[in-house]
């Protein structure tokens, strides 16, 4: 499990945390039933205080992306429908990020669309 | 934990003396060697000839004798000096242990060392009588005075140790300031000293009629011995209330 | 409950005040960043817990015990300079920890030694700086300690050294022990704290979990640092 050692100052490293993991889960780079490392192998492969790591677990473990079994450790949850779910959830939040970026550079809702659209096209 | 910080304070200096002791008596095995052999060889001229070297090997010996004894005082105030305050301060006072046990594994190395010298010292002499056939001791016997050899020595044992405790004791007060460590660590080096000696000498004074020389000198003894103990525990005080590392 | 607890502590060096009444709580499994410029206390503070000072007034208690032997035998402290007898070996020191340490896990340093392929038998004087850091860090981490308190422990050494380091206090992180970090490199510890005390000129003037200012303030540490101490 590749998480990258990089955070940004303005949110809590936890939270970062919590996002990296999801966005992996959500790629497929971690299966359902997948097991997850443990909270010091996190914390040592990404050079995090261990407490942190933890909050994150319990924070994914709220929404019910990953559960524990009490004696073998943490694993995704088997739901493909929450990680889908979960998918939906974050391109909402991207596609929400992506316009608001664009008003700040005076494109209001309508010219992005055509814009995307355009661009769309050369792609294909 | 007293012997554990005694075993690392005998390990930390045992490499110089080691070395000084061992030149010692190989110098001292071929002096008497040589000398064993010009008596056997020259006969009465040969006597002679020993008796002289004889008489400057024993100037030596008690030059040797108080060199060795100093040096193991200052490697002893040092080793205090560093594992209390100074460098390995920092490790040391991180070890559990009283100050205590700390003071006493100081004091109880400077008396092994002490005694090491003074015990191949002594060896030396020995050896060399017994390569030259009773020749040394000889020479020794008649410098020495039964009478006067006991209490030199009860004196000895007493005053030795009472000087490296009063030097602890002096180094603990100093360290104690903030700024003039050293100068008032002399200071009050030389203060207590004066005083100590005005005490015994009025004291003494008083009884020094009625007593002969070996009583006179077992009160000396007493009086430095209750003297250490007292400075011994003002040391141990100093260092657990008012420390100060560099 | 805590591990650490200082009420009312003062200390001045002649007439220079270096601690001004400080009070200080630390909860047990966390490691804290003590963190302020050069000169504000830390060391003194450090250096008071270890019970290399005595403070002029006020208390501390680790783990509710009064400072001496007891509180001796649980925190584990690692100085800001050098202070290993060096005419001893890597393994004379390991030996010495041990004889003087309950709580000191022999195998554990040989093995964080050996990871490093330091040769077990050279002299302390003759490693290099970064190794004799790093020999200094796994003796103090070989501890099975409730409290360590490390002085500096990244302060002059090269980025692999301090990868290193922090690795190691990572590594040896369990929830019954706290670690107390202090430096001025924030940047480089910020990632692996709790909670972070600032210190100014003797005085605490912000004790926070990191999460906290995160979130309150949208800003790394160091950057709230910088802006505390302009």
């Amino acid at each position: 499990m590749n998480i990258d050692r990089q955070f940004s100052n303005d949110k809590p490293i936890y939270v970062q945390l919590v996002q990296r993991i999801k966005r992996l889960i959500v790629s497929g780079a971690l299966q359902p039933g997948d097991k997850l490392d443990s909270v010091r192998d996190i914390a040592l492969d990404a050079k995090v205080n261990p407490n942190t790591v933890q909050r994150a677990f319990s924070e994914l473990e709220r929404t019910g992306l990953v559960y524990t079994q009490r004696t073998s450790g943490r694993f995704i949850t088997d739901d493909v429908q929450l990680i889908s779910d979960m998918r939906q959830e974050l391109a909402t939040e991207e596609i929400e990020m992506f316009f608001e970026n664009m008003k700040q550079l005076g494109f209001d809702d309508a010219a992005t669309i055509k814009m995307v659209k355009e661009k769309n096209h050369e792609h294909s | 934990m007293t012997f554990r910080l005694l075993k690392y304070e005998l390990r930390a200096v045992y490499k110089p003396y080691v070395l000084v002791l061992s030149v010692f008596l190989a110098v001292n095995i071929i002096f008497a060697c040589v000398v064993g052999l010009v008596i056997n060889a020259l006969g009465d001229f040969g006597i002679a000839i020993g008796a002289t070297a004889s008489l400057l090997w024993r100037l030596l010996y008690m030059e040797t004798g108080s060199v060795l004894v100093s040096v193991v005082s200052v490697f002893s105030i040092v080793r205090y000096v560093r594992t209390i305050w100074g460098k390995e301060s920092y490790i040391y006072q991180s070890i559990p242990a009283t100050a205590h046990e700390h003071i006493l594994s100081h004091f109880l190395s400077f008396i092994i060392w002490l005694v090491a010298v003074l015990g191949v010292i002594c060896a030396g002499v020995f050896i060399s009588d017994l390569m030259t056939e009773g020749f040394f001791l000889g020479i020794f016997g008649f410098i020495w005075d039964e009478n006067e050899l006991i209490p030199t020595l009860l004196s000895a044992l007493t005053l030795i140790p009472y000087l490296i405790i009063h030097a602890f004791f002096s180094i603990a007060f100093g360290q104690s300031f903030h700024r003039g460590k050293w100068v008032i660590t002399a200071v009050f080096y030389i203060v207590t000293h004066i005083a100590a000696a005005c005490i015994a000498i009025l004291f003494g004074t008083s009884f020094l009629n009625k007593w002969d020389v070996f009583a006179h000198d077992l009160f000396f003894c007493v009086y430095t011995a209750i003297l250490a103990v007292c400075y011994y525990f003002f040391t141990i005080k100093f260092v657990d209330s008012t420390r100060e590392t560099y | 409950m805590s591990i650490l607890n200082c009420e009312n502590l003062s200390k001045a060096f002649g007439r220079k005040v270096v601690l001004n009444n400080v009070n200080l709580s630390i909860e047990k499994g966390r490691i804290v960043g003590l963190l302020g410029p050069n000169g504000s206390g830390k060391t003194t503070l450090i250096k008071i817990i270890n019970t290399l000072l005595v403070p002029d007034c006020g208390s501390v208690r680790v783990d509710g015990l009064e400072l001496g032997i007891e509180t001796k035998g649980i925190v584990s402290y690692l100085p800001d300079r050098e202070c290993l007898p060096d005419w001893m070996s890597v393994e004379e020191l390991i030996q010495f920890y041990c004889d003087f340490y309950e709580d000191f896990s022999k195998e554990k340093a040989e093995r964080m030694i050996e990871s490093l392929n330091i040769n077990i038998k050279e002299k302390f004087r003759k490693l290099s700086k970064g190794t004799r850091e790093k020999v200094q860090l796994i003796l103090v981490m070989s501890r099975n300690a409730k409290l360590y308190l490390l002085d500096e422990p990244i302060g002059g050494v090269d980025p692999v050294t301090r990868d290193y380091i922090l690795s190691s206090i990572i590594a040896s992180y369990n929830e019954e022990a706290t670690v107390v970090i202090a430096t001025h490199l924030i940047n480089d510890v910020e990632k692996i704290l709790d909670e972070v005390v600032f210190i100014k000129a003797g005085e605490i003037i912000l004790h926070d979990s990191v999460d906290n200012i995160r979130e309150e303030h949208n800003m790394s540490i160091d950057e709230k640092f910088r802006e505390v101490f302009r």
